[in-house]
């Protein structure tokens, strides 16, 4: 290990590549449209779906996953939250509001997702109307 | 033999040192600009060092030692992240680092990469494809963050290699 070298100059292409291969995928997701429907799952299956479009107002939903942890969910029409996780690193709260389709807030803890999916899936309605 | 009790020793000493950096580590608060679940991976230091200078064996053991600690002390799903992404990048960087020519930068990168590829595939198995939302963050902070565990190698290099010569390696 002695005598090896901090850095190459081709290095910097790895780095440069690497931070602009993110910065695309972080424009692709940016470009992506406004979220339409709000998904929960849990252990990798759908618990709930909901029509953000179909929402009066903020509703808040509490899932309680693996190991007892329980997450309280809000919706509202134009995107989705988790406010509230009961384990200690609360990587899914800091996450923030999601708007997009395609984003999405893990708690790996209690295996549960919340993600946002784009309006008309295949074969499904954009809305169903009452 | 006193070569290897003394690799036993130095074994031992780089998986305390693994330890106490995730620990303090665990002890900044959360950076506003990283995403949620960013970690810096300092202990990554002390796996490349024993990947590179004292062997694969040694650097798996840190990457088990660390799983367990994070088992213990977090839970299953923690566990799990821990020791995948540790096992992982350990391999990655003694691969690396058998190329005489590889920079400590690299191989950091190289790492870094590994990790958080092999926690992402965890994560999916957990919960859901959910998780490729944070492919491009991974992607992001895992390149700056194998730059800091490279430069932080370089400059921690000298007093830890007098540390092995003193244990006979």
């Amino acid at each position: 290990m002695e005598g090896r070298r901090f850095a190459r100059p081709q290095d910097a292409l790895l780095v440069l590549g690497l931070l602009a291969l993110a910065g695309i995928c972080f424009a692709m997701l940016r470009a992506a449209p406004l979220g339409a429907r709000a998904v929960i799952e849990q252990d990798g299956r759908v618990v709930l779906a909901r029509e953000l479009a179909q929402l009066a107002g903020p509703e808040e939903v509490t899932v309680t996953g693996a190991q007892g942890v329980r997450l309280t969910i809000a919706l509202y029409p134009d995107g989705a939250q988790v406010i509230a996780a009961g384990c200690p690193d609360q990587v899914c709260v800091r996450t923030g509001k999601l708007g997009r389709a395609g984003e999405s807030a893990v708690c790996l803890p209690a295996r549960v997702a919340l993600r946002l999916e784009g309006g008309g899936g295949a074969g499904e309605a954009d809305a169903v109307t009452g | 033999m006193k070569r290897k009790a003394g690799m036993v020793a130095f074994t031992g000493m780089l998986g305390a040192l693994a330890l106490a950096l995730s620990f303090l580590e665990g002890l900044l608060p959360p950076l506003p600009m990283l995403p949620p679940g960013a970690k810096l991976g300092l202990s990554n230091v002390a796996a490349m060092y024993a990947a590179g200078s004292v062997g694969l064996p040694c650097g798996l053991f840190l990457a088990i030692l660390k799983g367990g600690f994070a088992f213990l002390g977090r839970g299953v799903a923690a566990g799990l992240m821990s020791l995948s992404g540790g096992m992982a990048s350990t391999v990655v960087m003694w691969l690396v680092l058998k190329r005489p020519q590889a920079s400590l930068l690299a191989t950091g990168v190289c790492g870094a990469m590994t990790h958080n590829a092999a926690q992402l595939c965890v994560a999916w198995a957990l919960t859901s494809r959910a998780v490729v939302f944070y492919v491009p963050a991974l992607v992001a902070f895992g390149a700056l963050a194998g730059v800091l565990t490279g430069l932080v190698l370089r400059i921690s290099l000298p007093p830890l290699q007098k540390l092995g010569r003193r244990m006979g390696l």
